[in-house]
């Protein structure tokens, strides 16, 4: 090699290697002393690691999307390894990730470095040329009292338009910073928009590089609880997206949101020939509103196949022909549609029927609460129909399979819905059902045995909600798999219980009601002892764990929806036993919140038990302060379920006990 | 005048040949592209003897053909073909391929429909999936790696799925085993294998397999006929224990340097070709010397040294990085300097670098690799590496009568067995991971086979004292002190280790309330003493709704407030694998004073079960104004017979309902 190429070459790799050698080398500092010393987080005591410091910088304003992720961690004791004794970043193969640096230091003074050699890239998964990869590495030296530090460079495959930034982690965290340079966009009526949530707002304005910045300290660990709000209710976060839509008035937003829907259904929902025809043969003049209403729901949900659907099989000849914006001729003739196409057909059909029928769309609540200064897309998402009906309004949803018209999925209720109009902005509230539109019914019929046996017949069915998340359990599943499944239900409260037969009827009909009929074994359910036997007669109740068993609550409640249950059992008593001591556990007065039942009784003819139960829960949920009272409720209910009755053995039976 | 058309004619002709041979062409590789390959059509008529009742699909075909060249590489042809009789059976229509990346090529990979009426489909290359397979959860990298081809939302009942894949790889070891039998019925099972001329092959038949090939021209066949699914049932031993398969030795020529292929005919030959490469790993440097003066240089005695390091090393972090997988890379560890630097490791990893930190202290030691989970799996007849999965350590030791995990090798004495990944058991003891009856001891020529050390109950037990005052209505408070030795003691400290103070709280409560209602804990610790197996815990509680109250006449309470440890919870039914039982033992003695004015009205039916495999004993009894009972339960390890099981199912049902039995108190 003459001098001059190995020159040119040298410089070359210089050039190459230095911006890697003045990353490592200029802006890593190494920790303060006092980030070693300083006393165990007040965020959580108990945690075993303590994020000091991350901040994500994402850089699109140049050629790629470059974004840069530092951590800067201190592990507290032996349970904070776990979360730093391996890191694994997870990225689609179009993106690649570079220039992973890792740091150990103690406070001694030490460190250790990474060796380039222990990153580790792999295929996680791969389908043709799309999947996952992962980049992995273990940092060295990782052990309590250390802190742990990393970076890296991640090169995206994609600019974004959208940025949903949540702060908080699974550890606690002290400082974190999101820094973002968009893309610069040169359209018409394109703006950039920045929503904060549970932090004050966050100005939007550039350094002088071009980045916004968003940075705050003090984040609490983000642990789940039960029936918790959406995360964005109460979760620290910043959303920033480019939007088409002009900065106007909340109120002018929405006005525009519907007459854009509007025109959405104007073009799509026609009452063509092919529609008046079917409409006119699937109803009568005479119908009321919500009748016609309710026969063109039933007809487009169990006739016209839903393609969204993971259950509905689908050749691939009929697959070719989903294609966007299909005409309702078309999905009518095919029995055949996505979502859109299910929801436009009704909605087609219920105007040729002559009513006020228009498209709407659904707020998510599991996502982010409707709320009126909130003027954004993607607080309505879910296209669903509004048929006007006097003053009111019925919601339709053909595509919940198993939902009669007028009911929606549970998250979409207790919200709001976006309707279609030309002149003003409609929204309107979608009432939360009431308890009883989701009913749980169970009627049995049992025979104690002296050795402590319960066997007998249930009858179970169920509407509304209870019902849909019934349907969907067991719609696609075989006969064996319904019952292993409903068998591992019971087991889970009395781990004896036998499914001697099981009978499903109508767990994949749309319109007709599920019924589930069991004949039920449960050895040793009543305990006994030399002359008696203890038994509870809330039978299908035995075992199940208390709904709250967390003493502590930091986020408010929220049940998915209101809801009834009622359990009607009859027991006939072994012979040469008697009732002893026999007591009601009684109800409990829930005021305006529901109601709870109980009703015991005894039929010496028959020596049969008669117990009935009735349960129903009529408010959506409460603050953390409410968390007390709201589990204190279902705590007394959880005693009354397993109060027991005393059999005693009678002394003149001449036989002990079987078994 | 005729006209001069030739060349039209010509044209003409030669367009209608040419239409014609597009045609045909067409027909051609139409007719291909819709061809499923012979051996699924011969397949599909082979006669089906088993019974296809109760099962959801059968396999008309599982073969595994192996072609091994000269140069000693091996093209295996894996072939399987599946009838679908049920509508669950769709599941079963996917073809997996497991592979490593490090010395494997995969020439083809494919699948097929065959509907009844004869039409096929073939599975669409875009539709494979390549993912990882991790070997374990806190795997860093690895080599293991499946591909899939799912078609299970084309087939119904009726239909056959066929899949052939064929793979080149050139690893080192150049032994195979062929497992016959799996979870489905299998119709027609084969092992075929093609060598050259000077190579040789030898079978290890194991739990009914053939031991003979056919002779198919230059290729051996074994093959198998009319297999039922494998069943599976809890505490069983693993399919290798009775399930049909064979270990095969493929011997290049004898001083073939050039064929770079490894068997081994024996234990000590495998000790004597991976104790080098631990030896190479466990060297010590300067680093490997300052942590182990560190560490274990003021201890007084050899002992106190080997419990130090132990210790040390147990605190070094899991990680597994498997490379170089054609080289047996998954066998051979990373030296220990590198561990030390990294603090981290997989077993053996973890193993070298304590070996080496204790030679630098002059201890020697000895990797001992052993196969976890597999208690009775171990073929002794077949000396092959892979039967084993974990590596753990061997230290020559003095008596120490406390010790349970201890081996006497007939030349090198008493080994303390270690396994320094169990981060939660001391040196002496042994860990929750059960090792199996043998063990290979790499110690050069003086390795081999070992016996490894069994579980006692006296050594893995847990006592129990309750002390409480009960009052007239039915509430209970009092004292709750637990002592967990040996195992028991080793997963008390691992589940308090992974949580908070609250959350081992929550737990606490969790349990408690299974017997008490709303239970309320005033006071709660725990002492663990690591080094002597101990781990205790002691609790003040009180409840208010622990007995029933019956109408002010009667209190309805069970002594037995939590639930026992060690009594299992057998699924009724037939069965036909032998159950495996850990040895344990349980003791536990309540007292809870009376209330006044109450008086007992029946006490616990008493139980006393004694069997070769556990002895149970449960009574109460009044003295004076307090009730005392006392349960006990210990279960020796062991195999029991599947038909015995219904002796087992008895005795654990009489245990549990034991535990059920009331306390009736009288109001007087």
């Amino acid at each position: 090699m003459s001098i001059s190429l190995a020159l040119r070459t040298a410089c070359v790799v210089w050039f190459l290697v230095t911006p890697w050698r003045m990353h490592a080398q200029a802006d890593w500092p190494a920790p303060a002393p006092e980030d070693f010393t300083s006393a165990r987080p007040s965020l959580d005591p108990e945690a075993g690691a303590e994020i000091l410091f991350y901040e994500v910088s994402m850089d699109e304003g140049g050629l790629d999307a470059v974004w840069t992720h530092t951590v800067r961690a201190r592990i507290l004791d032996e349970r904070g390894l776990k979360h730093f004794a391996k890191i694994e970043i997870l990225h689609d193969r179009g993106a690649t990730i570079r220039q992973v640096e890792a740091r150990t230091s103690r406070p001694d003074g030490t460190s250790a470095i990474l060796d380039r050699s222990d990153v580790f890239t792999r295929d996680l998964v791969k389908v043709q040329n799309s999947g996952l990869k992962v980049t992995s590495f273990a940092p060295p030296g990782v052990e309590p009292g250390v802190i742990v530090e990393y970076r890296y460079r991640e090169t995206r495959a994609r600019k974004s338009f959208y940025w949903p930034l949540a702060f908080q982690r699974d550890l606690p965290v002290r400082f974190a910073r999101f820094k973002l340079r968009p893309a610069q966009l040169f359209a018409v009526n394109v703006s950039l928009r920045c929503l904060t949530f549970n932090h004050p707002p966050f100005p939007l304005r550039t350094d002088g590089d071009g980045f916004f910045t968003f940075e705050t300290t003090d984040l609490p660990a983000w642990k789940n609880e039960p029936m918790q709000p959406p995360a964005l209710a109460t979760q620290r976060s910043v959303i920033v997206y480019y939007t088409q839509a002009s900065a106007t008035s909340p109120a002018m937003y929405w006005k525009n949101a519907s007459a854009d829907l509007h025109r959405r259904m104007e073009a799509s929902a026609r009452a063509t020939r092919k529609v008046k025809a079917l409409a006119a043969s699937l109803i009568s003049p005479t119908d009321s509103t919500a009748t016609k209403v309710a026969k063109l729901h039933d007809h487009c949900r169990s006739q016209l196949s839903n393609a969204s659907r993971d259950t509905t099989r689908i050749s691939p000849e009929l697959r070719k022909k989903l294609v966007p914006g299909r005409s309702v001729d078309d999905v009518i003739s095919d029995s055949l549609g996505v979502n859109d196409d299910i929801v436009i057909a009704f909605t087609a059909l219920a105007r040729a029927a002559g009513l006020d029928a228009r498209l709407a769309q659904a707020n998510d609540r599991t996502v982010i609460f409707y709320n009126e200064t909130l003027a954004e897309p993607f607080v309505f998402t879910k296209l669903i129909a509004a048929v006007r009906d006097g003053n009111a309004w019925i919601f339709c949803d053909p595509t919940a399979r198993y939902l009669p018209a007028g009911l929606l999925e549970w998250k979409y209720c207790g919200t709001s819905a976006l309707i279609a109009d030309a002149r003003q902005a409609l929204i309107v509230p979608v009432e939360l059902p009431p308890a009883h539109l989701s009913r749980t019914h169970r009627v049995g019929s049992f025979v104690l045995r002296d050795d402590g046996t319960i066997e007998g017949k249930v009858t179970e069915q169920a509407t509304g909600f209870a019902e849909l998340a019934v349907k969907n359990l067991l719609d696609a599943r075989s006969p064996e798999e319904r019952k292993t499944l409903l068998l591992a239900g019971l087991q889970r409260q009395m781990p004896e219980a036998e499914l001697v037969s099981l009978t499903v009827e109508n767990a994949d009909s749309p319109i007709a009601p599920l019924v589930i009929t069991f004949q039920l074994r449960v050895p040793h359910y009543a305990e006994r002892t030399g002359s008696r036997l203890f038994f509870q007669p809330a039978v299908l109740r035995k075992g199940m764990p208390p709904v709250f068993e967390s003493p502590n609550r930091t986020r408010p409640v929220l049940f998915n929806h209101l809801y009834e249950e009622k359990d009607e059992y009859e027991i006939a008593l072994p012979a040469g036993y008697s009732l002893e001591a026999a007591s009601s556990p009684g109800g409990l007065d829930l005021g305006s919140r529901g109601r709870f039942a109980i009703g015991l009784g005894y039929l010496e003819k028959k020596r049969t038990i008669y117990y009935t139960r009735d349960f129903s829960w009529g408010i959506v949920g409460g603050g953390v302060e409410h968390y007390g009272p709201i589990k204190q409720v279902f705590d007394v209910v959880h005693a009354k379920d397993n109060h027991a009755l005393t059999l005693k053995r009678d002394e003149s039976a001449s036989e002990k006990p079987t078994g | 005048m005729r006209l001069h058309l030739p060349a039209l004619t010509f044209g003409i002709a030669a367009l209608r040949l040419r239409i014609g041979i597009l045609f045909i062409i067409t027909l051609v590789s139409g007719a291909a592209r819709d061809k499923a390959p012979d051996w699924v059509l011969v397949a599909t008529r082979h006669p089906v003897t088993l019974s296809t009742e109760s099962c959801d699909a059968i396999i008309l075909l599982h073969e595994n053909r192996l072609e091994v060249s000269p140069s000693g590489a091996i093209v295996t042809r894996s072939r399987t073909v599946t009838r679908i009789l049920r509508p669950e059976g769709r599941s079963r229509a996917v073809a997996s391929l497991a592979y490593v990346t490090d010395g494997t090529k995969i020439l083809s990979f494919q699948a097929w429909v065959v509907r009844p009426g004869g039409e096929v489909v073939v599975a669409p290359r875009k539709q494979m999936v390549d993912a990882v397979v991790h070997t374990t959860a806190l795997e860093l990298y690895g080599e293991a790696r499946l591909q899939s081809l799912r078609m299970g939302d084309q087939v119904g009942p009726g239909d056959v799925f066929a899949s052939e894949s064929v793979v080149e790889e050139r690893g080192i070891i150049s032994q195979r085993a062929w497992n016959f039998a799996g979870p489905l019925p299998i119709q027609r099972s084969v092992m075929a294998v093609d060598l050259p001329p000077d190579w040789q092959v030898r079978t290890f038949p194991f739990n009914g397999a053939p031991d003979t090939a056919v002779r198919e021209g230059r290729t051996q066949v074994w093959s198998m006929e009319g297999l039922n699914g494998i069943v599976t049932e809890p505490s069983a031993p693993p399919p290798s224990t009775f399930a049909p398969w064979i270990g095969l030795n493929l011997t290049p020529p004898p001083g073939a340097r050039s064929i770079r292929r490894v068997v081994f005919s024996s234990w000590p030959e495998v000790s004597a070709y991976f104790s080098p490469l631990f030896d190479t790993a466990a060297a010590v440097d300067a680093s490997i010397q300052a942590r182990a003066r560190e560490v274990a240089g003021a201890a007084p005695s050899a002992r106190e040294q080997i419990n130090a390091l132990c210790r040390h090393v147990q605190k070094i972090n899991y990680i597994s990085i498997q490379l170089d997988a054609a080289s047996a890379g998954g066998m051979i560890p990373r030296s220990a300097a590198r561990v030390l630097r990294c603090n981290y490791g997989d077993c053996k990893d973890k193993t070298t670098l304590l070996r080496a930190l204790l030679s630098s202290q002059g201890i020697p030691s000895y990797p001992l690799v052993v196969a976890v989970g597999s208690p009775q799996g171990l073929k002794v007849d077949w000396a092959s590496p892979g039967q084993f999965n974990h590596c753990i350590l061997a230290i020559p030791t003095d008596e120490t009568p406390s010790d349970e995990a201890v081996l006497d090798h007939p030349e090198l004495g008493r080994l303390l067995i270690f396994d320094p990944t169990d981060a939660f058991t001391a040196p002496g003891h042994l860990g929750s991971a059960p090792l199996g009856r043998q063990g290979l001891l790499l110690a050069g020529d003086k390795g081999g086979l070992v016996t490894l050390p069994e579980r006692r109950p006296e050594t893995s037990r847990v006592e129990r004292t309750l002390k409480a005052q009960l009052t007239g209505e039915g509430g209970i408070s009092g004292t709750l002190e637990e002592r967990r030795l040996g195992l028991p003691s080793s997963i008390a400290r691992r589940e308090r280790r992974a949580e908070t103070e609250s959350a081992f709280r929550s737990r606490v409560m969790k349990s408690l309330g299974a017997g008490l209602m709303r239970p309320s804990v005033s006071r709660l610790e725990t002492k663990d003493d690591f080094d002597r197996a101990e781990f205790r815990l002691e609790l003040e509680f009180t409840s208010a709704f622990f007995g029933k109250l019956m109408r002010n006449e009667l209190i309805v309470f069970r002594p037995a407030v939590l639930p026992q440890p060690g009594a299992l919870k057998l699924r009724p039914g037939p069965r036909t694998l032998p159950l495996l039982i850990d040895a344990s033992a349980f003791h536990e003695r309540a007292e809870i004073a009376l209330p006044d004015g109450w008086e007992v009205e029946e006490l616990t039916t008493p139980t006393q079960l004694k069997f070769p495999f556990g002895t149970y004993s449960a009574s109460s009894r009044q003295e004076g104004r307090l009730l005392v009972y006392e349960r006990s339960l210990t279960l020796q390890a062991g195999e029991l017979p599947a038909k015995d099981y219904g002796t087992a199912l008895a005795f654990f049902d009489k245990v549990l309902q034991s535990d059920q039995n009331p306390v009736v108190l009288k109001q007087r």
